[in-house]
């Protein structure tokens, strides 16, 4: 499955209307790093769903999102898991060991169970998105398992230049 | 004053401030930061600004980095922020920085007002409406919207059509603001409203002496429209005569003023709308189809709201946030009998009657929840037949006992003529009227 997560200074980007990069990665991977970096710069929000969708990508991992943005994602068939945050190598483990809807990994005020209306946009829906992708990672994870031993994450990675994280 | 009284003071003031350590991790927010990021305290404590605050300018532009490397402070810098709800939350920044009692840089702090209802106020002078303006979770109207996006990124003439009220100017204004031509003039120009005469030397201005009165030179639409996009609304009512000089444009963007030797050249990018069916118009005659297939390069039909319907109870919300903001009230919500009625209803006005209303209860109401007391009477639902019982849990039932009871009506309670109009036999609607416990008068038709 073709994975893309929005990154920042080896983070992931906080808003992924204006995110300027995404990593693309196909999960499970064969070796760690086999991965690259799409460059979005300042696309429109149609252009970045015609370019994850050029890409083959089936799952987005980002931090918040517009809900008019998220509409168009889920038309192009790219489930999303939105509200996350968290270090670039922390968040690709999850990706691969199906657990990237953690809580550990949702962004500040995004905790689930905190929020009242669920609607699309919302952060308790981020909650719901991900689970096809986890049960499609959980029918790979027997593999995955196997190969993931091998090549466990470094604690950072620097995919972009480093720079002082904000 | 102690570090307790500024925190007093700082919790109730109604600007959001936080500041930030030199690693970029929140070391302070307070109340209304807390209420206009959606972010808890404890939450926000510790964690890194840009993950707490998630505003467009995060990534690339922070004034607080550039305040925190050049020392100058930033006043008023606006921007949005995505809420927890995924909407864009326009706001104003201010930052500046924190310095220890020997002037060492220990960080920076951050002040945010709340722009919303200056932006409210805003679009409503401006009309600078985006996509984001436009409210669905309809997946046929999101379809428009993605193809108003990518069209709205070419050069090309788009045909707008739909039903009165199904929100063309505003997804033409979308178009123009998302275009590489939103830095241009937008300018609308309602077809219908002016006699071919008039329209002409609207569209394309006039030189004087052109006729008697032109004692001046005018600019007309195509002109003031240049480098931006002319909106042409209700062109399926264009005269013949006006829809070859369109043509003409389209073709070869150039058009007489009237009165004029020379051409002028127009670089304006032609949205038209219409809620005539113009494939039907090219048969009778009354469109030209050489324009038709000149304006009919990209063709986007908005769907009329009863067939989103699932728009409706979003709609309602976004506007009474908008009339919240723009009457100054605080009209929090909906009773649910409220929503069930106009989801039911059919709209022929579209999204504008449903704006109206809306309006028409959020000005009436008295409470905090718009009822159905409050729509206006046409709207309001006929009192249930007498020994209707409507609290009971069969909605099948209660909806029988009202066409029975509408029929009956009609007729004058005469039962023969309400069971022959309602197609049943009559001792059928007897049975029916007896099972629900209709309480009918005692005259009826018959003693007429």
């Amino acid at each position: 499955m073709r994975v893309a997560v929005a990154i920042w200074r080896g983070r992931v980007s906080p808003v992924f209307d204006v995110a300027r990069q995404v990593l693309v990665v196909e999960v499970p991977w064969k070796r760690w790093g086999d991965w690259t970096v799409e460059e979005f710069g300042e696309r429109s929000e149609s252009s970045r769903v015609t370019r994850l969708s050029e890409l083959n990508i089936e799952f987005l991992v980002c931090g918040a999102i517009s809900s008019p943005l998220w509409e168009m994602l889920i038309d192009a068939e790219i489930d999303v898991q939105p509200h996350v945050s968290g270090s670039l190598s922390q968040v690709l483990q999850a990706v691969a060991d199906g657990r990237i809807d953690d809580p550990i990994f949702r962004m500040p005020g995004c905790v689930p169970g905190q929020q009242g209306r669920r609607r699309r946009g919302s952060c308790t829906n981020g909650e719901g998105a991900g689970r096809p992708f986890q049960r499609r990672t959980r029918r790979r994870q027997a593999n995955l398992e196997i190969e993931t031993q091998e090549t466990q994450c470094p604690d950072t990675i620097e995919p972009v230049p480093p720079d002082r994280d904000r | 004053m102690n570090e307790s009284d500024a925190t007093i003071i700082l919790d109730n003031i109604t600007e959001g401030v936080f500041t930030v350590s030199n690693e970029w991790r929140i070391t302070y927010f307070n109340r209304a930061a807390e209420s206009l990021t959606g972010v808890p305290r404890k939450e926000a404590l510790g964690k890194m600004c840009s993950e707490v605050l998630k505003a467009n300018i995060c990534e690339g532009q922070c004034v607080l980095r550039q305040t925190m490397e050049t020392g100058t402070s930033v006043t008023c810098k606006e921007i949005f922020l995505v809420d927890k709800e995924g909407h864009r939350r326009p706001v104003s920044i201010s930052t500046a920085l924190l310095r220890s009692p020997d002037g060492a840089i220990i960080g920076g702090v951050e002040t945010i007002r709340d722009l919303g209802e200056v932006s409210q106020l805003r679009k409503e002078l401006h009309k600078s409406y985006t996509v984001h303006d436009i409210v669905t979770r309809s997946s046929r109207m999101r379809k428009v919207l993605n193809n108003l996006s990518d069209a709205a990124e070419t050069d090309s003439t788009v045909l707008l059509c739909g039903e009165s009220g199904t929100g063309k100017e505003l997804a033409a204004r979308a178009i123009h603001n998302l275009s590489p031509r939103k830095g241009g003039p937008f300018i609308a120009v309602n077809c219908a409203s002016l006699p071919e005469t008039l329209l002409e030397s609207e569209l394309f201005g006039h030189k004087r002496g052109a006729f008697t009165g032109a004692q001046r030179n005018k600019k007309g639409r195509f002109a003031q429209a240049n480098g931006g996009t002319i909106f042409l609304d209700e062109l399926g009512d264009v005269t013949p005569a006006v829809q070859v000089k369109l043509l003409r444009v389209l073709q070869e963007r150039q058009y007489y003023p009237l009165g004029a030797d020379h051409p002028e050249h127009t670089d304006a990018r032609v949205v038209a709308a219409t809620n005539r069916d113009l494939e039907e118009m090219l048969v009778t005659g009354e469109f030209r189809q050489d324009l038709y297939y000149r304006i009919n390069v990209v063709k986007l039909t908005l769907p009329p709201l009863r067939d989103r319907r699932v728009d409706v109870p979003l709609l309602i919300d976004h506007l009474l946030e908008r009339f919240n903001h723009l009457h100054k009230k605080d009209v929090r919500g909906t009773s649910p009998d409220f929503v069930q009625l106009l989801l039911d209803y059919d709209f022929p006005g579209n999204i504008r009657e449903l704006e109206n209303i809306v309006e028409h209860a959020f000005v009436m109401t008295p409470g905090p929840n718009l009822t159905v007391d409050d729509l206006p009477d046409a709207m309001r639902p006929s009192p249930p037949p007498p020994g209707l019982d409507l609290q009971g849990d069969n909605p099948l039932k209660s909806l029988e006992g009202r066409i029975i009871w509408q029929a009956l009506e009609e007729t004058h309670f005469n039962r023969s003529k309400a069971a022959a109009r309602l197609g049943m036999h009559k001792a059928t609607l007897y049975r029916k009227i007896h099972s629900l416990g209709l309480k009918l008068p005692t005259r009826d038709g018959r003693s007429q």
